[in-house]
Formats: C-alpha cells, sequence, structure tokens
C-alpha cells in the first residue's frame, strides 16, 4: 500500500511536471516542440488506455485501431456538422464506448487468445470498410482550418494525457485495480475468492476504448485534414501496445517513459530513414518481451537495488 | 458460366491460403505459438524467391525447395535466439508472450524489408505466367493450378509423416502433452526446434508461389490475417483441415466478390472468421484433430 506521504509526494512531482509543461509554449514559441509533445501526449493517452486492460487486467486489445479510428470519426462527422468542438469531443469516446460494448463484449466472455484475435480481426475489418465507404479526404470545419491555433490542442492533449493518468492511478490503486490485477493473474483463483472477473474486464474494457475513443478526437481536432482511413491504421493497434511494453507494463510511468522514447526515436529518425526507428523500437521492444517482463522502467529499480546492496 | 469461373479462382485463391496457414498451424498446434510474423516470413521468402528469378533466372517453383531450405535455417536461427526462451511458460503465457514478440518481429521484418528493397511492389514473370488452358469457356491458369497440385500434396505428404514416421509420431506427443512426451524419452527441446525451423520452412513454399503475384513490405499482414482465419476456420491443431478451411474460405470470397465487389473482398473471409470464433470456436470441422 502506498503510504500517505508517498502519495503526496508523487502528486507535488506530477502536478510539478504538468505545471512545467503548460509553461512551455508561453516562453518557447517553437512550433516544432509544441508539436512533439501533443504527439506525446497522445500517445501517452492511448498507451495508458492499453495499459488499464491490456497491462493491468491482462485482455490482450491487439485491435486499439478500430477504437481509436472511430472516435476520430465521430468527432469529425458531427464537428463538420456544426456541432461545437466541445460537444464533438466527447461524442469520440462515447462511440468508442459503444463500439466496445458492441462488439467487443462478445469477444470478452471468450477465453485469453481468443480476445486477441478478435479484437485484431475488428481492426483489420474496420480498416477496410472505412477504406472502401470513405475514400476521400476528412477536411476540417473551414472557419477553424483558417485561424488555425496550436495552442488550444497543446492544452487539450496536455489535459487528455494528465486525465486519463490521473484515472489509471486512482483506479490502479484501489480496490478494482487489485481486482484487475487478480483477473490478470489468476481468473480461477480470482473468481473463486468472489472477484466479478467479467464485470472488471468489462469496465477495464470500457475506461480503455473510452479514452482511446477521447485520444482519437484529439487527433480529428489536430490535424487539419487527413484520409478518412488514417486513423484506423494498423499502427494505430501496434504503437501503444509496443510504448507500453517498453516502458513497463502494468506500471503507469511505463506508458509515459516509452512514450518519450518511441517520439524521441521517431523524431530523430523522421528526416532520414521513418523506418529506422520503427526497426529499433522493435528490436527493443522483442528484447523487453523476452527478458526484461517489467519494462525500462524495472531497470531503474535494479539499478536501485545493485546501489543499495553494494552500499550496504 | 460467369460464376463457375469464380468458384475456379476461389478454389485456386484458397489452396494459397492454405499454404499460407499451414506453417501457422503448425507452430500453434505443436508449441502453442502463434506467430503473428509468419506472413512476414513468407514475405521474406517471396522477396528470396524474387531475387533468384532476377539475378539468375531460377522459375519460382524450382526455387521452393532453395527457399524450404534457407527459410529452415532461419526457422531454426528464429527458435534458437528468440522462441526457444518461451518455451518455459505454461501454455497460455506462452500464446501471449508469442503473440508479443512475433508482434515486434512483424514490425521489425516489415521495416527491415522496407529500407532494404523500397515499398515497390514487384513480382516475378515466368514465361507461363498468364498462360491459361481454357475449357469450355472456363479458364484454368497454369500457376493456378500448380498451387492446387502443390497445396494436396504439400498436405498429403505433411499427414503421412505426422502420422508413418517415428518423429513424426513424437512430434503429435510433444503437441498433446510435452510433459508427458518427454517422461517418454522424447528430446522435446529437439522436436520444438525442429517443429518451428519446419513451420518456418514452409513458408518458403508459399513465399515462392506468392511471388508470381505481388511482393511488397506490406504483404506480411495480409498473408498473417488469412493465416490466423484459417487456424480459427479449422480448429486449433486440425492441420488435416486447414487446407478444406481455405478451400472454402477462397469459395465463399469468390462468391463475395461475384456479389459485393473486389473491394471487400477481405471482409468476407474476417466476418467468417469473427462468427465462428463466436459462435464455434473450437473450428468447423468436426473430427478427430490431427495433432
Amino acid at each position: 500500500m502506498i503510504s500517505t506521504q508517498g502519495a503526496w509526494k508523487k502528486l507535488s512531482v506530477a502536478a510539478g511536471v504538468v505545471a512545467f509543461l503548460a509553461f512551455i509554449p508561453t516562453v518557447m514559441s517553437a512550433h516544432y516542440l509544441v508539436n512533439v509533445l501533443s504527439l506525446f501526449f497522445l500517445y501517452v493517452t492511448i498507451a495508458q488506455a492499453w495499459n488499464i486492460l491490456g497491462g493491468y487486467t491482462g485482455q490482450l486489445n491487439v485491435g486499439q485501431a478500430a477504437f481509436f479510428g472511430i472516435g476520430a470519426l465521430a468527432t469529425r462527422l458531427t464537428w463538420v456538422v456544426g456541432l461545437p468542438f466541445y460537444l464533438a469531443f466527447p461524442v469520440g469516446g462515447i462511440s468508442a464506448l459503444l463500439l466496445a460494448g458492441l462488439i467487443g463484449l462478445p469477444s470478452l466472455r471468450l477465453r485469453g487468445h481468443y480476445f486477441a484475435i478478435g479484437t485484431f480481426a475488428l481492426a483489420i475489418i474496420a480498416r477496410i470498410v472505412i477504406g472502401n465507404i470513405l475514400p476521400g479526404v476528412a477536411l476540417a470545419p473551414g472557419e477553424y482550418a483558417a485561424n488555425y491555433s496550436l495552442l488550444p490542442r497543446y492544452y487539450l492533449a496536455l489535459s487528455l494525457a494528465f486525465s486519463v493518468t490521473l484515472v489509471m492511478h486512482l483506479v490502479v490503486n484501489s480496490k478494482l485495480g487489485l481486482g484487475m490485477m487478480t483477473t490478470r493473474d489468476d481468473e480461477e483463483a480470482a473468481e473463486a475468492i468472489g472477484v466479478n472477473t467479467f464485470k472488471l474486464k468489462v469496465l477495464a474494457f470500457a475506461l480503455s476504448s473510452f479514452f482511446t475513443g477521447l485520444g482519437g478526437g484529439f487527433f480529428a481536432f489536430y490535424y487539419i485534414s487527413y484520409y478518412y482511413y488514417v486513423p484506423f491504421d494498423l499502427l494505430w493497434c501496434f504503437e501503444p501496445l509496443l510504448i507500453t511494453f517498453v516502458g513497463g507494463v502494468a506500471t503507469i510511468i511505463g506508458p509515459i517513459l516509452g512514450s518519450i522514447l518511441f517520439v524521441a526515436l521517431k523524431e530523430t529518425f523522421a528526416l532520414t530513414f521513418g523506418e529506422i526507428s520503427v526497426l529499433i523500437f522493435g528490436v527493443v521492444f522483442v528484447f523487453v518481451v523476452l527478458f526484461l517482463p517489467g519494462g525500462l522502467i524495472s531497470l531503474s529499480e535494479k539499478f536501485r537495488r545493485l546501489l543499495h546492496k553494494s552500499v550496504v | 458460366m460467369d460464376v463457375a469461373q469464380f468458384i475456379i479462382y476461389g478454389l485456386i485463391n484458397g489452396s494459397l491460403y492454405g499454404l499460407v496457414a499451414l506453417g501457422l498451424a503448425l507452430a500453434f498446434g505443436i508449441m502453442g505459438y502463434l506467430n503473428i510474423a509468419h506472413g512476414d516470413l513468407i514475405m521474406l521468402a517471396a522477396y528470396g524467391s524474387f531475387w533468384l528469378f532476377k539475378i539468375w533466372h531460377v522459375d519460382p517453383f524450382i526455387s521452393i525447395p532453395l527457399m524450404m531450405v534457407v527459410m529452415f535455417a532461419a526457422g531454426a536461427v528464429l527458435y534458437v535466439a528468440v522462441f526457444s526462451h518461451l518455451s518455459k511458460f505454461p501454455i497460455l503465457d506462452r500464446l501471449k508472450n508469442s503473440i508479443l514478440v512475433s508482434f515486434g518481429l512483424m514490425m521489425v521484418f516489415t521495416n527491415m524489408a522496407t529500407v532494404l528493397w523500397t515499398a515497390d511492389e514487384r513480382c516475378t514473370t515466368p514465361f507461363y505466367s498468364g498462360m491459361v488452358i481454357d475449357i469450355a469457356g472456363i479458364r484454368l491458369p497454369y500457376i493456378g493450378l500448380a498451387t492446387i497440385a502443390l497445396a494436396i500434396i504439400i498436405t498429403l505428404a505433411l499427414h503421412v509423416f505426422l502420422t508413418k514416421t517415428y518423429f513424426g509420431k513424437a512430434i503429435r506427443a510433444t503437441a498433446q502433452d510435452w510433459e508427458a512426451a518427454e517422461l517418454m524419452g522424447i528430446d522435446v527441446a529437439r522436436t520444438y526446434l525442429f517443429s518451428f525451423a519446419f513451420a518456418v520452412a514452409t513458408a518458403g513454399i508459399a513465399g515462392s508461389v506468392i511471388s508470381t503475384n505481388v511482393v511488397s513490405p506490406s504483404i506480411g499482414l495480409d498473408w498473417t490475417n488469412y493465416g490466423l482465419i484459417l487456424v480459427i476456420l479449422a480448429g486449433v491443431g486440425n492441420i488435416n483441415a486447414i487446407l478444406p478451411a481455405g478451400l472454402l474460405l477462397g469459395v465463399v470470397e469468390a462468391i463475395s466478390v461475384y456479389l459485393a465487389g473486389v473491394p471487400y473482398t477481405g471482409v468476407a473471409g474476417l466476418v467468417m472468421f469473427v462468427l465462428v470464433l463466436m459462435l464455434r470456436p473450437q473450428g468447423l470441422f468436426k473430427g478427430r484433430a490431427a495433432l
């Protein structure tokens, strides 16, 4: 259990970091950094969302692109039709939630790997169908495109990443989170001691898809024009998963650390070889899954222990 | 007549799907490894076949045994370097971790191929590509007929190997219960190594055939996708049902193309897949599982 003092310390650190990030655009007018950070916040959001279901509850959602895409699609469409953005944004989250209820729930009843395979199929179906139905470019409403400003987007992404992290932190440190981890570690044992595993899986799935949908909503807000299929691209299935594992699965800091590395790698190679960054990240990912199941975050713990040992 | 032509194409595609799914089904059935990177291994084999054709004018069907040897070696390396580390896990964790690891490998292979050979689409063009036999207005492409024959031969050979030879029986025993097999004196580690390498070697067959169609770094995922569909349709571990499941998928797909048009080709299979997953997760085909 976390002591109150530890919790306060963590909270103050988090508040400091968020305040610092909120402060950046007022000093640094360089659009580059603001852009990169916005992307970073997006990755934090969807990686945290993946983590609650895949990391803490043990249900591998390999089809996150479908939920991300439907969020982007719903937000963009309602926004274009004339809904103000502050209403269109939650529509994205809610539509992902609906998709989870409609298609995800039956597949959650299936055991472990069938859920993984089923969600993957869902993502591919969604990608093909959207590519066929909406082959064109999604344009933002004219007046917004005309006076596009990066700042509201930056702050939206920051608050999204912050709130998803906060919610996940609260959930996993509650009784619910404990139940989720029990479900992941041993479903039969969890059932035997009276944990309603299905309910917890549904809750984790709902949280995960809602925030993923909001991430999609941000995508629709951030980019003025994109092909409708882009947020449905299967990359959106892979990246949050890779990020979470490299950083540290089933930890709150893991997805953040993973996003930092991912975005840094991506930006380093963006101008030369875009593919190299994914290649390196893929190798690191395989290595982490095989030899470092706790992710890079567990290195610091190991290091600390080593240090402690040598001091004592 | 038109429908008959579509069904012929469906059968041809279906036998190719069968070849593609074989390796995936073997690794899944024997070791519990779901190798999502199998399609990308097929992609790499297809490139191998393409370069053999391009540089030394080796016929893609001649390059099948060559690519099988190459892919067998690659599979052995891949097993020792990566997948052997998963064999210590209990079966469900093995599955999960193999999905994750092969997920990463998929990214690595796809991007490696893009860096090495660019994203251009290529194909091998042996002199007989595009040639057809015309029977009562129905066109039977040479390559298609060869694909069907190949799929049948490989499936039968595999069946004989698994049921009649000593090593095949050892593989089946290991698949059923590796701990018991180990107690009976079977070298499980070696059986796993061979099985995995052989599963990857089948990617050499599929890859060479696919090189006559289209090769690009992004084809891997599509083929993995077909492989997964077939594994679920056939039922996990039911190697004998892979080819029938492939033919069924091919025909259903062909009919859906006939009715709904080409853009939705992939959807028919996936819808079938989701339905089977929900209503009949043990697979469509009855009978004893081959493994």
